[in-house]
């Protein structure tokens, strides 16, 4: 048993049209330190439900959610960023502004520009302080919004399936982007994603979702970088889809 | 050949073909006597009795007394509308008890209150400024609050990740957000506001463009009538103008 995150018996249920719908049943997990840990399952699994829940962004129905022993509450929450599936700027900041915004006024430092200037470098956008959410690819914006995430130093960053919305190319670079972060910064990254490959490609531990409760754990043990070609992916990749219930 | 084209383009794109139509219309219309003058004055004489009042110093009088009426009731209304607004869409309760009656004073004509204004305010300046309040509150007050509704739930996400309290979603995501909302329904009080300088004015005013105009009226002089609606027309576009300019310039509208 880990001490970092731990969610125990989580349930979360939502009222729709006079009826019960159980987004997460009973579901107990550990996350370690400094993992990436990858989240899969088909829409409506409860992937994004979980990640909400870890941000605070909501209450679970039942159960508990510790940080290092401590209970999490909405007053004491994760010490996490997160990254949306859109980037969700401000479209009336700058890049520079964007990244800033992640600290409210009030823990605003004399420093912190430059430190969101070295933000930008770490994230590949060195140059672009000044462009408009409005100028930046999707690519980009995602890179913004990744450097927003991670500028507050957090304990965790969460990932809501956040090359969604890129084309395969772009999706391709932000995959190695965002792995070659992850060994950079030494932080636990959760990220939710439907896609398998990509889940396979960056986690050090993939966990499938299904009907709200997990259907398997697979622990990826080999390094980055992780080639289609090689049978051990092949090997996990069919793993997994047979735990989603796709196998063929 | 191409220059001609591009200058006849040009005079054709620029909207002045339209009003120096009816220019010259209004001009040898007069002057051929098609219509009674005294009914609608030559432009010759109308811009006589603008040379004239500007000389004597009667139009700056009335103009300095209309700017500080629509200055106060706009600058007022303004204030209220906005925080009214924000006060609605951060508390919805407020919005329940008092949208019912907003939607009942929004139906009724600035004008019908004056003789209530009358009584209960007086002949000063409160009734007139109040009549301008009214006239500007509501466009203000529904885009402001339009904004504020149409503010993207996700980004008060990312707000709400990264520790924002309530004031401080309010203050540097929805007021931002809202901004260009907010911008739209000033543009249209001030609008509003000039639209109802003359009803303003009626409220036993010795002095403003609305009280110049009734004078004139009183004392058959269509030429000063028509140049005192010619020059809130003017007035008011080149505030709008302005009023465009400063946004731009400071980032709200593009």
């Amino acid at each position: 048993m880990t001490d970092f995150i731990s969610l125990r018996n989580i349930s979360k249920c939502y009222s729709a049209a006079g009826r019960s719908v159980f987004a997460l049943k009973d579901l107990s997990l550990d996350i370690r330190e400094n993992e990436f840990l990858a989240v899969v399952g088909r829409s409506g699994s409860g992937k994004t439900t979980l990640l909400r829940i870890l941000a605070s962004l909501e209450e679970p129905t039942a159960g508990e959610m510790r940080f290092r022993g401590k209970l999490c509450s909405p007053g004491n929450p994760l010490p996490s960023g997160m990254v949306f599936q859109d980037a969700r700027l401000m479209p009336w900041l700058s890049a520079l502004e964007n990244i800033i915004f992640a600290f409210p006024p009030r823990e605003r430092t004399a420093e912190l520009h430059e430190a969101a200037k070295k933000m930008l470098e770490t994230v590949g956008l060195s140059g672009c302080e000044r462009s408009m959410p409005r100028e930046l690819s999707g690519g980009m914006a995602q890179r913004v919004a990744l450097g927003r995430a991670l500028i507050k130093n957090p304990s965790v960053i969460l990932l809501d399936e956040p090359l969604g919305a890129l084309d395969y190319f772009t999706r391709r670079a932000m995959q190695r982007e965002l792995i070659r972060i992850y060994l950079q910064e030494k932080k636990s990254f959760i990220m939710v994603t439907h896609d398998v490959g990509e889940a396979l490609r960056m986690g050090t531990r993939v966990i499938v979702l299904g009907e709200g409760q997990m259907r398997k754990e697979i622990n990826v043990d080999f390094s980055y970088p992780r080639p289609r070609s090689d049978p051990r992916f092949q090997r996990l990749i069919d793993e997994v889809l047979d735990a989603i219930g796709d196998g063929e | 050949m191409e220059k001609a084209k591009k200058t006849v383009l040009k005079v054709f794109s620029s909207g002045l073909i339209f009003p120096a139509a009816v220019l010259l219309l209004w001009h040898y219309g007069a002057a051929g006597g098609l219509w009674n003058t005294f009914l609608l004055p030559s432009p010759e004489t109308v811009w006589k009795a603008f040379c004239s009042a500007l000389g004597n110093g009667e139009l700056q009088l009335h103009l300095y007394a209309s700017l500080s009426r629509i200055a106060a009731g706009f600058g007022i209304s303004a204030l209220l509308a906005v925080t009214l607004a924000f006060l609605c869409g951060a508390f919805p309760s407020i919005y329940a008890q008092i949208g019912g009656t907003l939607e009942f004073l929004r139906h009724v004509p600035p004008m019908a209150t004056i003789p209530m204004l009358i009584l209960w305010f007086g002949i000063g300046e409160s009734p007139k400024i109040i009549l301008i309040i009214l006239a500007t509150f509501f466009p203000v007050f529904l885009n402001t609050m339009h904004g504020i509704k149409n503010c993207d739930a996700g980004l008060l996400e990312v707000a709400s990740v990264f520790g924002y309290n309530r004031w401080e979603k309010c203050r540097h995501v929805i007021l931002p957000s809202a901004l260009p909302s907010i911008m739209t329904g000033l543009q249209l009080g001030l609008g509003y506001s000039w639209r109802s300088l003359v009803a303003a004015e009626l409220v036993a005013a010795s002095s403003g463009l609305g009280y110049m105009i009734l004078d004139a009226e009183q004392l058959s002089r269509s030429d000063v009538v028509l140049m005192g609606i010619f020059v809130i027309g003017v007035l008011g576009a080149l505030l709008d103008m302005l009023f465009v300019i400063i946004s731009r310039a400071a980032g709200i509208i593009r």
